[in-house]
């Protein structure tokens, strides 16, 4: 208990909370208070919380380190139940009333956890443990380890309920997008609006401002960005990605801090934002420097403990001391004395340091130790104390040290700029000698750094490269950019550059010391890397997993390369630097997925007549994106009791089946009886007007490809229809040869299979029904003969009727207008009454048309030819058209090509698709596959299960017993095979 | 033509959804005819002068634009290509009778697309939940057409000229089996703002 909220004292202490609206919270069970404006860290560190979680691997103790996006220790599961979201950072985490959190990663207690035992087997868990350990001597050896190390390792744990919140996405143009609100962003912005530019200025914090965050300037620049019209002010929007064409991914979190989204709000909104200039103003995240025990609770960033003074009012401890190695670390002192709490010492690595700084020491009260380190942090389950020695810039810290007592050590080792974005849409990062930092490398994408992420740390530079920056993007879309007045602000005295000091341990020191706190990964782990060869910045990432956990090792990157420089004896820039790649921040899953969620997740394709289908009982199946009646089942019916009973009255009396989804193709031009004849495979020149034909297209390869029929409805018109699985591919076929082979020809393609309706009326008494319904078209058999095509009406809707037959009976399909789709369909079924008319599914359809051997989908299946299928004698050798010139090919040609034929179940058994054809007598393991089964179904003019299939030596093997097996179920069935033409295979019943 | 019956029927109701003032204003537009006309590349600019003249519209301006309002219009899809919208229900009839063969192809599509508007000060940013495109004034003015999708759906759209709405305002033509689909992508991509919807056929 060490952390405090401090009293109300002016300006400068507590500016982003209210201390008139008190908030409660959780955490672990426990009920909290904080205050509006606090981050849940901030109001947990205010209550005295030091202990936050537990670590990765080690389940070490772990507390706060950073007051932002950096954090990699203060991991906690936000919310309960089916909100509940593990690994959620509590220094970004805002506070609202009611608010739940637990940690993580501890068993049974965050204060007493069992796998901290892990912690004492140290020395063994080095980097590469668990593989060098469990891999061998088998993979089955992994498998079974795996399960135990998973388990006590990692942190928290997804929720398996689903998500009640919604999630959006959005698309937003501008000339500039700016990333970043700090001092360089708003100057950025405000410069390239003043050119009248369309400008988006993203911000991840609740409140822009960046490190201005409160301060007159800030607030000033933002209320003159707020007015102007052609600014987008998105703020607590995190721009996590750089992408081509500068397309940068956002997530705006509209509602996480919020309990619960208000009535249609959603919870985050992803932005894709193309942007014609880009403005980095990312900023700089600040680094620590290792010492034994670096990771005790209490051990803060020193910047971070000025934003919890400053920001949210609180003392991050009672005895505050500051390490550090650059003069930027004092103001982090003076904000904690001019809010009255106590800093009692200050360790700085460097001999002398700048006046202002000395200043700031000398009035706070505190002990000064120049040329000195902080070796190891001292307590139990949190810092009690610091082990102090003197250090010396090339020999590093001495064993002898003194001891000085202190709750909280606020840490600075310079500045890290924020690359992660330029890194993604650019060259290789720039090292420089004097902030010892990486800097942006030259853009590959139309984008400018500014501010403290290209190194300029003070606000007057940052304000200066903004302003600049902001002109440039203006320029550079063409627009005329007014000079901007820069803010008048104070020259900073406390200078950034820091003195490189990255490891203070001295040469027998104690204690883990650690680069990479989410990972654990220790700085004598990068020792072992080296030593066991692992040199390149590339396998160091790899093998110690150090910069690879969900925080990409924001505060630990740079560390571990001056680490392996030093390994090397190399500079830094030699060892190099490993590239970031999305996302800078974690993303949930629900801003990626947007709305396409549920039954959103693809959108639904409904036919004209699909809310009558759902009124009157269809169980609906889905046929691509459509939905299709299956069957419409009576009572209790089972699937199969349902169908049978469909197709048996289809043959006995009439039925009607909605084929809508057909594809349907309007062929229209001077030309357009040539280009069908080139496009399928059987003649179409000389079909004639008012009659339709079934035709084959092929693909270039020479396979089967789709089937149909097709309309002549004048000389220059045809109404092509396909298969509803390849209506729009077809059609982009189409447009293709038009376009490209054959842009001579006159021809107009248009998709009309969302214009028209169509029905089949199938079954001995449908032309009854027809003479019954349509007064204006003629249907006996000399009138409207078979493959015959009328023009008609139906009560003054238009129809198209076709005497077409799938189902081998008299049968007619009826297209209207879609719109009459529903009226058409009702007035047939009453004319259809007196007989006894019904509705059949797809079940029922597929049934009757393996009766009759039609093939469908599943013997078009790729790898089939027309002479397979026995419809060779479509395919034309007298014209060329599509896939001709290969059909001659020898494995076109192939006489032990599977063929189509019948299957008949021999033993009463269900034939399934999918099983193997394999001689009755093969014992072989497994037998060999002669053929498989396609399409199956039970016939109940057969009274049998039938199926078809694809057989080598198919039609000479008629008569001969088979199996058919499939040996994923253990189902074997006796058939005979038989001819596809199970029914009526002379066409009797539809030519009548 | 009460047995004409429109995709959203029963699902479209007039309604009033969200707090305060709707942001945006939904309504399935009465489309009478909608025909596609397409020209030979050396008849284009024959027909787009027949269509024209057949409407009482002035030709669009340039590939995607359009002229006229829903008591006619004319839409530029493609080079070549447009899509006359009409309140007279002859208008596929009409137009082929002076657009033959030699001339081009006329397609009768009143029955594939459903018309709906969108409108209201938030009309922008409902439709950049789902439309990659720029929306701004100056990079999509009045009477400018584009073919686009919406989660995965087809849809063509126009930016209406300005009118009394005070505000946004879209016309947008949807694939008919998609429109119920469409339709609550729409309503629950504007439940953030308010949505009111009007009855059908008063936009």
């Amino acid at each position: 208990m060490s952390g405090y909220r401090l009293p109300q004292s002016g300006l400068g202490v507590g500016q982003a909370i209210d201390r008139g609206k008190p908030l409660s919270f959780t955490f672990d069970g426990k009920r909290y208070q904080g205050f509006a404006g606090d981050t849940l860290a901030s109001a947990l560190l205010a209550s005295g919380v030091d202990l936050f979680g537990r670590s990765f691997k080690y389940h070490r103790p772990r507390g706060l380190i950073s007051a932002g996006v950096e954090e990699p220790n203060a991991l906690v599961t936000l919310r309960s139940g089916a909100r509940a979201e593990p690994n959620t950072r509590a220094t970004v985490v805002e506070l609202f009333d009611g608010l739940e959190a637990v940690s993580q990663n501890r068993w049974p207690s965050l204060g007493f956890d069992v796998m901290a035992v892990n912690g004492l087997a140290g020395p063994i868990l080095s980097a590469g443990f668990y593989y060098k350990t469990f891999m061998g001597p088998t993979r089955k050896a992994w498998m079974f380890y795996e399960h135990f190390i998973r388990k006590a390792a990692g942190l928290g744990a997804g929720t398996t309920l689903a998500d009640p919140d919604r999630y959006e996405e959005m698309n937003a143009f501008c000339d500039v997008l700016v990333v970043g609100a700090g001092a360089a962003g708003l100057m950025a912005a405000l410069a390239a609006a003043r050119s009248g530019a369309r400008v988006i200025l993203a911000d991840e914090q609740a409140a822009p401002g960046g490190a201005l965050r409160g301060d007159a300037v800030a607030s000033d620049l933002l209320a003159e960005l707020a007015a102007l019209e052609n600014v987008t002010l998105l703020p607590r929007t995190t721009v996590y990605g750089y992408y081509d064409d500068n397309t940068l991914g956002a997530v705006e979190r509209v509602a996480d801090h919020l309990a619960v989204p208000s009535e249609g709000q959603p919870r985050e909104r992803h932005w894709t934002i193309r942007a014609r200039r880009v403005v980095l103003a990312t900023g700089a995240i600040e680094r620590p420097i290792v010492f034994g025990d670096n990771d005790k609770p209490g051990v803060m960033l020193a910047d971070a403990g000025r934003i919890y003074v400053q920001h949210y009012g609180v003392a991050p401890g009672e005895q505050v001391a500051l390490f550090t190695n650059n003069d930027g670390a004092y103001r982090s002192v003076a904000a904690l004395s001019a809010a009255g709490a106590k800093v009692t010492a200050i360790i700085d690595a460097r001999r002398t340091i700048g006046a202002q700084a000395q200043a700031i020491a000398q009035a706070s009260g505190a002990e000064l130790l120049l040329g000195h380190a902080v070796t190891r942090a001292l307590g139990g389950q949190r810092i009690s104390g610091i082990a102090v020695a003197p250090f010396d810039p090339a020999r590093g810290a001495s064993d002898t040290a003194r001891q000085i007592a202190a709750d909280c050590l606020l840490v600075s080792g310079g500045w890290t700029p924020t690359l992660h974005l330029a890194s993604q849409a650019g060259g290789a990062a720039r090292w420089d000698d004097t902030l010892t930092a990486f800097l942006p490398g030259a853009p590959t994408q139309p984008w400018r750094a500014a501010g403290a992420c290209n190194g300029a740390l003070g606000t007057a530079a940052a304000l200066a490269e903004g302003a600049r920056a902001g002109t440039e993007a203006a320029e550079s879309c063409g627009l005329a950019a007014p000079a901007v007045t820069l803010p008048k602000i104070a020259d900073e005295p406390l200078a950034d550059a820091p003195l490189p000091v990255w490891d203070a341990r001295p040469p027998h020191g104690k204690g883990k010391a650690f680069v990479d706190l989410q990972h654990d990964v220790t700085a004598s782990d990068v020792s072992l890397a080296h030593r066991e060869g692992f040199r390149s910045v590339e396998h160091l990432k790899r093998y110690t997993t150090l910069g690879m956990a969900t925080d990409q090792g924001k505060t630990s990157n740079v560390i571990g390369l001056a680490l392996m420089a030093r390994e090397r004896q190399l500079s830094i820039p030699e060892v190099g630097t490993t590239r970031f790649r999305p996302p800078y921040t974690p993303v949930s899953l629900g801003a990626l997925a947007g709305q396409a969620r549920g039954g959103h997740f693809r959108p639904t394709r409904r036919t004209p007549m699909h809310d009558w289908h759902i009124a009157n009982g269809a169980e609906m199946i889905e046929a691509g994106l459509w939905l299709r009646p299956r069957i419409y089942a009576q009572g209790s019916e089972t699937v199969e009791q349902a169908y049978v009973r469909e197709a048996r009255q289809v043959r006995e009396s009439v039925g009607m089946v909605d084929v809508s989804t057909l594809g349907k193709i309007d062929v229209q031009g001077p030309d357009a009886a040539e280009f069908l004849n080139r496009v399928y495979s059987n003649g179409f020149l000389k079909l004639p007007e008012g009659k339709a034909r079934y035709g084959l297209m092929l693909r270039e390869d020479g396979f089967l490809w789709d089937d149909g029929t097709t309309w002549r409805l004048s000389d220059t018109q045809f109404l092509m229809t396909t298969t509803t699985a390849n209506a729009a591919p077809v059609l982009t076929q189409l447009e293709f040869l038009l376009a490209a082979v054959w842009p001579e020809l006159k021809v107009a393609v248009t998709s009309v299979t969302e214009q028209w309706a169509g029905m089949a009326v199938s079954g001995p008494k449908s032309r009854a029904v027809l003479a019954a319904a349509l007064s204006d078209i003629d249907v006996s058999n000399e009138a409207l003969p078979f493959m015959g095509v009328r023009k008609g009406s139906l009560d003054g809707m238009p129809v198209l009727v076709a005497r077409l037959s799938f189902s081998g009976e008299l049968a007619y399909e009826v297209y209207c207008g879609a719109h009459h789709g529903e009226a058409v369909w009702t007035r047939l079924l009453a004319a259809g009454k007196p007989f006894g008319m019904i509705p059949y599914g797809v079940e029922a359809l597929g049934t009757l048309r393996i009766e009759k051997g039609h093939v469908a989908g599943p013997e078009l299946d790729g790898r089939t030819t027309a002479a397979d299928l026995g419809l060779g004698g479509m395919v034309s050798s007298k014209k060329t058209f599509i896939g001709s010139s290969m059909l001659d090919r020898e494995g076109l040609t192939d006489p032990r090509r599977l063929k189509l034929v019948g299957l008949v179940s021999a033993d009463g058994g269900k034939i399934r698709a999918g099983a193997h054809l394999v001689a009755a007598d093969d014992k072989g393991q497994p037998p060999k596959s002669l053929g498989h089964v396609t399409s199956t179904t039970y016939s109940p003019a057969l009274e049998k299960y039938i199926a078809l299939g694809l057989l080598e030596d198919g039609p000479q093997r008629i008569g001969e017993k088979l199996v058919a097996t499939y040996p994923l179920k253990n189902i074997d069935v006796a058939v005979e095979v038989v001819s596809s033409h199970f029914f009526d295979p002379d066409g009797s019943r539809m030519h009548v | 033509m009460s047995d004409a019956i429109s995709p959203l029927k029963g699902h479209a109701e007039p309604c009033t959804a969200g707090r305060g003032a709707p942001g945006v204003e939904l309504a399935e537009r009465a489309l009478v005819s909608l025909v596609q006309v397409a020209a030979w590349p050396d008849t284009a600019e024959q027909v787009e002068g027949i269509v024209a003249s057949l409407t009482g519209c002035a030709p669009p301006q340039g590939p995607s634009g359009s002229s006229g309002d829903a008591e006619g219009a004319i839409l530029a899809i493609a080079p070549g290509r447009w899509l006359v919208e009409s309140r007279d229900p002859r208008l596929a009839q009409r137009l082929a009778g002076q657009i033959g063969p030699d001339l081009g192809a006329v397609t009768d599509l009143s029955h594939a697309r459903v018309a709906i508007r969108v409108s209201g000060p938030k009309a922008t940013w409902v439709l950049a939940k789902g439309l990659a495109l720029d929306l701004h004034p100056t990079a999509f003015p009045p009477l400018k057409v584009a073919q686009s999708a919406i989660h995965e759906v087809g849809v063509i759209l126009r930016r209406v000229s300005p009118d009394n709405l005070g505000g946004e305002s879209f016309d947008l033509y949807v694939y008919r089996g998609f429109a119920l689909s469409f339709w609550d992508w729409l309503t629950e991509a504007a439940a953030e703002t308010g949505y009111r919807v009007s009855r059908p056929g008063s936009a």
